[in-house]
């Protein structure tokens, strides 16, 4: 059980905590190594990133920072994150000159977002810890929606990558569907939040656990266990559930290549990579294809290469 | 759920085939353990009897199959030439049920997952045999 500190408490005593106080230039240049509790408003953010902050672009040789992405889906997402209250308090670190450390993100959201947050500020930090933090594996799709939904769902463990990875994508693709433009700019760069996507997990459980299960137990047989194969399996599935597991079953048990769902699964382990999000929409697109005959009750005829040939030179 | 099974392991050569009955909770994981150079093709399920049932119908089933040909042993793997698929096939699926959980390929589903197999309408012999011919 989480129990709630009190201002009386004396983990929480106003000696420590000033939930009023703001961060100041002066603060910042304080001498010594100091950890601080505060408010950064928007203002401040904006005039540390000017005047406390050097990026490699600046060509200034002793920089402290990597370049600055203003316009990177991590930087958007921490904006709208503050924007919606959906931000916790994190480390903002400043050597004994008063520059910028860590934090050059999170001020720029802050200056973006136009919202004062809550914040934990060391100054006085040595700038070889910048070597040596920092550098663990961030958090991946499949942690954060494992540390909420799936917990929640009691989903076993062995199915999250293939649920958060399925989930995320059919995710994209019903949102990009949905957008003016070019679909592949369009699904690279769109970027849900959390709270978004856990909502779309959600509403889509049901579906997103089964395609999980599916999706493991076809492991053992090429590329159909990847999006390129079930995002149009969960598309069909969506549509139709008996029909989904038809196609299932007649790609494990039917021999004839004129079977939409054979067709897939021999056109699919011919592919030997797909690198590119290019390649990966290009073969989705045959599988969908495959599938909008198998819904029509439609055999796939191919014509012979050398007949095809001869009837383009023609 | 206690369940009666049936499986169906290809030989490498196509000249024979093996047929594996049992009842247990954990069928998946009994029909892959065996120790025998065949690949498993197809396996039939009826989770819908009761655990003396099963037995039943199991000692049932292993009875018929070694009077087809007794290919010794412990009596619950039998060896038979693939002339005779037809007829094993048709005496096993016999006792199951006409809508019947069944798993093609299943040598290439894992142990723990039964998202692929179907409760489907009995498959025809002469379907299956396409795949235990080499």
């Amino acid at each position: 059980m989480v129990t709630k500190l009190k201002s009386t408490d004396k983990k929480f005593s106003k000696k420590t905590y000033n939930p009023m106080s703001k961060l100041t230039t002066e603060e910042i240049d304080e001498k010594g190594w100091n950890v601080k509790k505060t408010f950064i408003d928007p203002k401040t953010a904006q005039e540390i990133l000017n005047e406390r902050n050097s990026n490699p672009i600046d060509r200034v040789p002793e920089y402290t920072n990597r370049n600055l992405k203003k316009r990177g889906k991590k930087t958007d997402l921490l904006i709208r994150d503050i924007k919606a209250n959906n931000f916790f308090p994190s480390l903002i670190k400043f050597d004994a000159g008063g520059q910028v450390l860590d934090g050059q993100h999170r001020l720029y959201a802050i200056a973006q977002a136009g919202k004062t947050v809550k914040m934990m500020v060391e100054t006085g930090a040595d700038r070889k810890s910048m070597i040596k933090v920092d550098r663990g594996c961030p958090r991946s799709i499949k942690d954060i929606l494992g540390l909420s939904v799936f917990q929640e769902w009691g989903l076993d463990p062995k199915y999250w990558t293939h649920a958060a990875t399925l989930g995320k994508a059919f995710f994209g693709y019903i949102e990009t569907l949905k957008m003016k433009g070019s679909f592949m700019s369009n699904l690279a760069s769109w970027s849900p939040t959390d709270e978004e996507l856990f909502a779309f997990f959600n509403k889509e459980r049901k579906l997103i656990e089964w395609s999980a299960g599916t999706a493991k137990a076809l492991l053992g047989r090429p590329k159909l266990h990847g999006r390129v194969f079930m995002i149009p399996l969960m598309f069909l599935r969506k549509i139709d559930v008996k029909l989904a597991e038809a196609f299932l079953y007649d790609l494990q048990s039917n021999s004839s290549e004129k079977n939409p769902a054979v067709w897939v699964a021999s056109y699919l382990a011919k592919q030997e990579g797909m690198n590119s999000r290019a390649e990966y929409l290009f073969h989705s697109k045959k599988v969908f294809g495959a599938m909008q005959a198998y819904i029509d009750g439609k055999n796939i005829v191919r014509k012979p290469k050398e007949l095809a040939k001869l009837e383009r030179n023609k | 759920m206690h369940s009666v099974y049936a499986a169906f392991y290809s030989c490498e050569k196509g000249t024979d085939f093996i047929v594996k009955v049992g009842n247990s909770k954990q069928a998946n994981k009994r029909i892959r353990t065996v120790m025998s150079p065949a690949t498993l093709q197809d396996t039939f399920k009826d989770d819908s009897l009761t655990k003396e049932k099963a037995i039943e119908t199991e000692n049932e089933i292993n009875e018929g199959l070694r009077s087809i040909f007794n290919s010794g042993g412990s009596g619950e793997f039998h060896l038979y030439d693939i002339t005779k698929f037809t007829k094993v096939c048709k005496f096993v699926l016999g006792y199951f049920p006409n809508q019947v959980k069944h798993q093609p390929q299943a040598s290439l589903v894992p142990v723990d997952c039964s998202a692929l197999e179907f409760r489907v309408a009995k498959p025809t012999a002469t379907e299956l045999k396409k795949n235990y011919i080499r």
